[in-house]
């Protein structure tokens, strides 16, 4: 018995050997899948572990490329404003044909850095007609920018999915072969690599004629104005890298080119690029991150490397009192935004609930976020007391609908984040929210209002049920139509709690 | 045989003052107005008038993209106050039946809007418990005499700039107990 137990585990250890043994050579279990897998290419890895993980999404995959070949070894991880950070795949048999956009939940750490949690959503395939037919003149430029990159690097790519960067002008000039032959091992100083990355690269307009007109960055000016806000630091020599995506540059400069930290140089750069940049018209958000690497080290860009972190173009800490007791000193946000959140505290600050909650929510030390590609207003994730906010409206000094989405994610940090009830958590944070909203005059859009006015009949002031039966009636009608909603149709319900608004009643306990 | 038709008579009064005005799937016609009654349950009855045509949750803007059904912001405020929808509340109800209903708790009455794109209110739905002691009795003329005020009131105020909407949907109520 005890030699079979002893087998028995030798086999199970024998089994987590082998499925650690680099993802290249696992078999994918579903059927059909395509055979062609073999890569080094470590997105394509992670997401044919992924699709290992959810069968479902697998299957999702497989219906969309309907027998087309994906070129794995051009798969990379993109972050899209339709999609968020998703899978670009290409596929085609010799040309690139199309591509598969599949867009995965992800979270942006502390560091920036995102962490993958593993869930896929549902892939898009974007084929030529789909380019040039379904998606948005204003965004078009954007999904064929990525054909355009498979094409300057080799790729056979159809005419018709890069036309539309093309009619852009938005060619890249081969790296010279001094850049592409650059490897570290040549180094003999410390160097600084640098990725740049841009966001808001285009933007479409009416001219005078009542045309929509798109204008769109091109990597090559990405490239112009980044060499010039250098030479303008008097930097005597850089090195540009080839890149790896559209709307980023890399490049590598010498340590001793630096007269000041790593951040404060780089922040000074990303300001000369924006300021450049707007002179044509465009308001970019730019991006940095970058790693040291000692004399002589070898290593590949990150073994033996220093993380540098990252930060934005005109991005500060926290201003104002409010705002420094609630948010961390890794928030970064324009003074503008700051302006805002401290206005839309001071108002949440008033109110008898929002008081309290302003109180407890100073000793949490989150993290606040700009995140202009997610689709709902805003977020809270408790595993890294992230809330991201989608827009801050700093343009709009009247709205309060800021201030509504503030102070529903700030209720969300004091719940319990359970995982399982997550349905219960939504609809309590909402009641509260309803009943902020309408004490204020904060305008609210139809979205299930209807049951929440009923739910608000059966409750006091202070949270308390008065109504069982009225409640669970509304309650139950509520969750029915939430889940018809995008977004909310897998958040996990618990029955046993949805009479819970512990929440709520706690922090508004002696509240008239 | 008197005893018997004495019964027979007092129960079929007793059946008209408790008979269903609105019932769901069914159209209640009044001299100057109709109600289909799209929603009735023990707990909620939803009516609307026969010419609301825009009865999905899909919104428009004014180019003609269906609006996001995550994107909450109305870019707008609204033109109304609570206090001006109890008082039109008020000005229809009878004496008799403003007492019947004020301070009542767990009685609402709600209003699903739709709006042009000048905030006016084009459509608006009624939403009440099936048991409410005035309006599950309000024939449909006195009812559209109350929509006809409320849509005269109910209105959003587009903010400069803001992206108009071809059909803006939102909700309103007054909730009973907070009548006087």
């Amino acid at each position: 018995m005890k030699n079979h137990l002893r087998l028995i585990t030798v086999l199970f250890l024998a089994g987590f050997v082998l499925l650690g043994q680099g993802c290249a050579r696992e078999e994918l279990p579903s059927e059909g899948m395509p055979s062609a897998w073999e890569t080094a290419n470590w997105a394509a890895c992670r997401l044919q572990q992924q699709l290992q993980e959810q069968p479902a999404a697998a299957d999702d995959f497989l219906i969309s490329l309907a027998g087309k070949e994906p070129l794995y070894a051009y798969v990379r991880l993109i972050s899209m404003p339709d999609y968020g950070l998703c899978y670009f795949i290409p596929y085609g048999n010799g040309k690139v044909e199309g591509a598969l956009f599949y867009p995965l939940d992800s979270e942006m750490r502390e560091d920036g850095t995102y962490l993958l949690e593993g869930n896929l959503n549902h892939p898009v395939n974007i084929d030529a007609r789909q380019l040039n037919e379904n998606i948005p003149i204003t965004k078009r430029f954007l999904y064929s920018a990525q054909f355009q990159a498979l094409q300057e690097q080799g790729m056979e790519v159809l005419p018709a999915l890069v036309a539309c960067a093309e009619a852009l002008n938005g060619k890249s000039v081969p790296i010279s072969e001094e850049e592409s032959s650059f490897t570290p091992a040549t180094r003999a100083t410390n160097m600084l690599k640098v990725i740049l990355r841009f966001s808001n690269v285009y933007y479409g307009e009416t001219n005078s004629a009542g045309e929509v007109i798109v204008k769109g960055l091109t990597q090559e000016e990405l490239k112009r104005s980044t060499t010039a806000a250098l030479q303008r630091m008097n930097v005597q020599s850089h090195i540009l890298l080839e890149y790896r995506s559209p709307f980023s540059i890399h490049f590598c400069i010498s340590e001793s080119e630096l007269r000041n930290s790593p951040d404060a140089f780089l922040n000074t750069l990303v300001t000369f690029i924006h300021n450049d940049l707007s002179l044509g018209g465009f308001n970019v958000h730019i991006e940095y991150e970058y790693t040291i690497f000692t004399g002589g080290a070898t290593g590949g860009s990150s073994g033996g490397g220093l993380s540098g972190g990252s930060s934005s173009s005109g991005k500060i800490t926290p201003q104002g009192d409010l705002s420094k007791a609630i948010f961390n000193s890794n928030s970064r946000l324009t003074k503008q935004q700051w302006k805002k959140v401290e206005k839309a505290l001071e108002q949440i600050n008033q109110d008898c609930l929002g008081g309290k909650l302003i109180g407890e929510v100073k000793s949490l030390g989150i993290k606040i976020v700009h995140c202009d590609t997610m689709k709902a207003n805003g977020s809270y994730k408790h595993s890294t007391k992230q809330l991201k906010i989608k827009n801050f409206k700093e343009s709009d000094m009247t709205d309060r609908e800021f201030e509504r989405t503030l102070f529903h994610e700030l209720i969300h940090s004091r719940q319990s984040g359970d995982k399982n009830s997550m349905m219960n958590q939504e609809i309590e944070v909402r009641i509260a929210v309803y009943m902020y909203c309408l004490e204020y005059g904060v305008p609210l859009k139809n979205g299930n209002n209807q049951n929440i006015a009923l739910l608000k009949e059966a409750i006091d002031k202070n949270y308390n049920i008065i109504d069982q039966t009225l409640y669970d009636y509304a309650y139950n009608n509520y969750i029915e139509e939430l889940k018809a909603e995008e977004g909310y149709a897998t958040y996990p319900e618990l029955p046993s709690e949805r009479r819970n608004l512990e929440t709520i009643q706690r922090l508004s306990s002696n509240c008239k | 045989m008197k005893t018997l038709l004495f019964a027979l008579f007092f129960i079929s009064t007793v059946n008209l003052d408790a008979q269903d005005i609105y019932i769901a799937g069914k159209v209640t016609k009044g001299e100057t107005a109709a109600y289909y009654c799209y929603k009735k349950d023990k707990f909620c009855t939803k009516i609307r008038n026969v010419n609301n045509i825009d009865t999905t949750n899909t919104e428009y803007y004014l180019d003609g993209t269906i609006v996001p059904k995550y994107d909450e912001d109305l870019d707008a405020n609204y033109g109304h106050s609570q206090e001006d929808l109890q008082r039109v509340f008020r000005e229809v109800l009878t004496d008799e039946e403003w007492k019947k209903i004020k301070g009542k708790i767990g009685y609402t009455l709600i209003f699903s809007i739709v709006a042009d794109s000048t905030g006016r209110t084009k459509e608006l739905n009624f939403i009440f418990r099936t048991d409410d002691p005035v309006l599950s009795k309000f024939l449909p003329d006195r009812l559209y005499q109350l929509e006809m005020k409320f849509k005269e009131i109910i209105k959003l105020i587009y903010r400069p700039n803001a992206k108009r909407l071809r059909n803006a949907k939102y909700s309103q109520s007054i909730s009973y107990r907070d009548l006087k």
